[in-house]
C-alpha cells in the first residue's frame, strides 16, 4: 500500500531539508539523499555567516533546519550518495542508491521531491576578471568564508583598504548565462556592509548595472550608501589587470559616460546562480525536462511544485535562483504537494 | 579634452603648430573623496550620501530642460566620486540653479539635490583647479 511507501526527498540543502522535516514531522517516512558528505546544501557548504536583509545569523535558520532531520527517526539520511536509477511508476518507484561507492541499496518510495539546488557561476569561464590567474579575485562565495572567520585579506595577507565589488557575473549575459540571479545583488551589499564593519577605513565601490534588491531587501541597498557610505559605479569592467601590487579595474562609468581605470586590492565578483551537475545528473535519471537555461522545467512555468512526471515534485534553485526564505516555502509546498498526491492514491479507511 | 600648447618642443624638435595637437586622456583614474567629506559637512550637502543616481532631480529642473550642460545628477555623482576635473569644468554653471526647489520636491531619498548643489559650488571654488 503506497501509503506506507516513505517519500525521496534529493537534495539535503533549505528546500530538501524543509520538505524533509515537514513531512517527517506530520508521520510521513522520508528518505533523504545528500550527495554532499554533509547536510546544509549551500549555506552550509560556503559557511553563510549572516543572511539579509536583516543580518541573522545563518545558524538560526539552518541548525533547527538540519536537526529536524537528523533527530528524527522518521527520515533516513544518506550523506555522500547518488541516485543511481529509478523505475517503476508515480506512488511505486523502485529506487536504487548509491550509498558509497561500489555499495547500492534499493528503495520503494511513493513519490520524489528533487531539490538539488545550485552551484555557483565558475568566474574562470569569463576571462575578463583575471579569476583563478591573478591574485585576490574572488567570488562572494569564497567572501563569506572569509567573513565568517572574521579574516579579510589579499593573497599576501594585508587587509584590503580599496575592494571593488563586480556585479552580474555569469548572469545576464548571453555570453555566459542570460537569467537574472535574483539574489547577488542583496548578498553583495550585505557582504560590503559587513565588510565596512569588519575593515573601519576600507572604501569600497560596487560596480552595478542595475541594483535588484528586492522586496525587504532594499533596505540593505539604501543602509549601505545612507550609513557606511559605499560608493555605487554604474557601468561595466572590461577587463582586471595585476599590476603585480594591485589590480587595476578597466570600466566604463555610463553615468559620466566616460572611462575609467582605477587601482584596487581587491575585487569581489558577484557570480551567479546557475544549475549544478546534481540538477542535471538527476534530470537525467529520472527523465524530467530542463528548460532552455538547464534549470527544472515545473509542469506549468508559473506553478513550481509539479514536475513533467506524476509523482514527482520541485523545490528550490533547482528551478529558478531564489533566496533561502524562498526555498523553504518551496520544500514546505513540496511536501504538501507529495502528501496530497499520496493520500489521493489510497483509500480513505473510515474507522 | 584637446590642448594645443602654442609652443612645444620635443626630443630638441619643435612641434609647435598642427603637430602639437594634443588629446588628453579623459579617462578617471582614481576617486577622492575629500571633496565628498567637505560637502557632507557643509549643513545643506549633509544628505548627499542619499543619491542613488535616479536622474528625477535632473528629469524635473527647469534649469536643466533649456541648458543640458546643468545637470544636478551629475553634479552631484561627480562631487560624490571625486572627479574634481570634471566638477572644474562646470564650476560656473553649478550657479545656475534658480532653487525652485522642484528637485527637492521629486527626490526619492530627500537628497535636497538644490541644497547639495550650494554645497558642491561653495567647497568646488576652494579646490584649485
Amino acid at each position: 500500500m503506497s501509503e506506507t511507501l516513505p517519500v525521496l526527498v534529493i537534495g539535503g540543502g533549505p528546500a530538501g531539508l524543509k520538505a524533509a522535516g515537514d513531512l517527517a514531522e506530520i508521520g510521513t517516512k522520508v528518505i533523504l539523499l545528500e550527495r554532499r558528505n554533509e547536510l546544509g546544501g549551500a549555506p552550509v557548504r560556503w559557511r553563510y555567516k549572516l543572511l539579509a536583509p536583516d543580518m541573522r545569523p545563518a545558524e538560526e535558520v539552518m541548525t533547527p533546519l538540519i536537526g529536524n532531520v537528523e533527530s528524527n527517526p522518521q527520515v533516513l539520511v544518506y550523506r555522500g550518495a547518488n541516485l543511481e536509477s529509478c523505475d517503476g511508476q508515480a506512488g511505486n518507484f523502485r529506487v536504487v542508491i548509491e550509498k558509497s561507492p561500489g555499495s547500492f541499496v534499493e528503495h520503494r518510495v511513493s513519490s520524489i521531491i528533487v531539490a538539488t539546488g545550485f552551484e555557483h557561476f565558475d568566474a574562470r569561464v569569463d576571462p575578463r576578471y583575471g579569476y583563478g590567474r591573478v591574485p585576490n579575485v574572488i567570488g562572494i562565495n569564497e567572501l563569506e568564508g572569509m567573513l565568517k572567520d572574521g579574516r579579510v585579506v589579499g593573497h599576501d595577507g594585508k587587509v584590503p583598504k580599496r575592494i571593488a565589488f563586480i556585479f552580474c557575473v555569469g548572469s545576464r549575459d548571453r555570453a555566459t548565462n542570460p537569467w537574472c540571479c535574483t539574489v547577488c545583488c542583496g548578498v553583495s551589499i550585505k557582504q560590503a556592509i559587513e565588510l565596512k564593519q569588519l575593515i573601519s577605513d576600507v572604501q569600497l565601490y560596487m560596480i552595478y548595472m542595475d541594483v535588484r534588491t528586492t522586496g525587504q531587501w532594499e533596505r540593505l541597498y539604501w543602509e549601505s550608501m545612507e550609513e557606511y557610505g559605499i560608493n555605487y559605479i554604474r557601468g561595466r569592467v572590461a577587463e582586471v589587470y595585476y599590476t603585480g601590487e594591485k589590480l587595476l579595474l578597466k570600466g566604463e562609468d555610463t553615468l559620466v559616460r566616460g572611462p575609467f581605470e582605477a587601482l584596487f586590492d581587491m575585487v569581489v565578483l558577484a557570480v551567479g546562480i546557475e544549475p549544478g551537475p546534481g540538477t542535471r545528473k538527476i534530470a537525467q535519471t529520472l527523465g524530467l525536462s530542463l528548460n532552455e537555461n538547464g534549470f527544472m522545467q515545473p509542469r506549468h512555468p508559473n506553478i513550481h511544485t509539479e514536475s513533467t512526471r506524476d509523482g514527482i515534485f520541485l523545490a528550490g534553485c533547482c528551478v529558478t535562483p531564489m533566496s533561502i526564505e524562498e526555498a523553504l516555502v518551496e520544500g514546505s509546498a513540496a511536501a504538501m504537494a507529495a502528501v496530497k498526491f499520496v493520500r489521493g492514491r489510497t483509500r480513505v479507511v473510515e474507522v | 579634452m584637446i590642448v594645443e600648447p602654442e609652443k612645444l618642443e620635443s626630443g630638441g624638435v619643435d612641434m609647435s603648430g598642427r603637430w602639437g595637437l594634443i588629446v588628453l586622456p579623459r579617462t578617471i583614474t582614481d576617486f577622492d573623496h575629500s571633496l565628498l567629506g567637505a560637502v557632507k559637512n557643509h549643513p545643506k550637502g549633509k544628505n548627499i550620501d542619499r543619491c542613488w543616481q535616479c536622474g528625477n532631480c535632473t528629469a524635473a529642473c527647469p534649469v536643466a530642460e533649456k541648458n543640458p550642460a546643468f545637470n544636478p545628477r551629475y553634479f552631484i555623482y561627480a562631487a560624490k566620486m571625486g572627479y574634481k576635473g570634471e566638477l572644474k569644468k562646470v564650476e560656473e554653471s553649478i550657479y545656475l540653479c534658480s532653487s525652485c526647489g522642484r528637485c527637492t520636491e521629486v527626490c526619492p531619498k530627500g537628497v535636497d539635490p538644490s541644497g547639495v548643489m550650494e554645497a558642491i559650488g561653495t567647497e568646488i571654488r576652494k579646490v584649485r583647479g
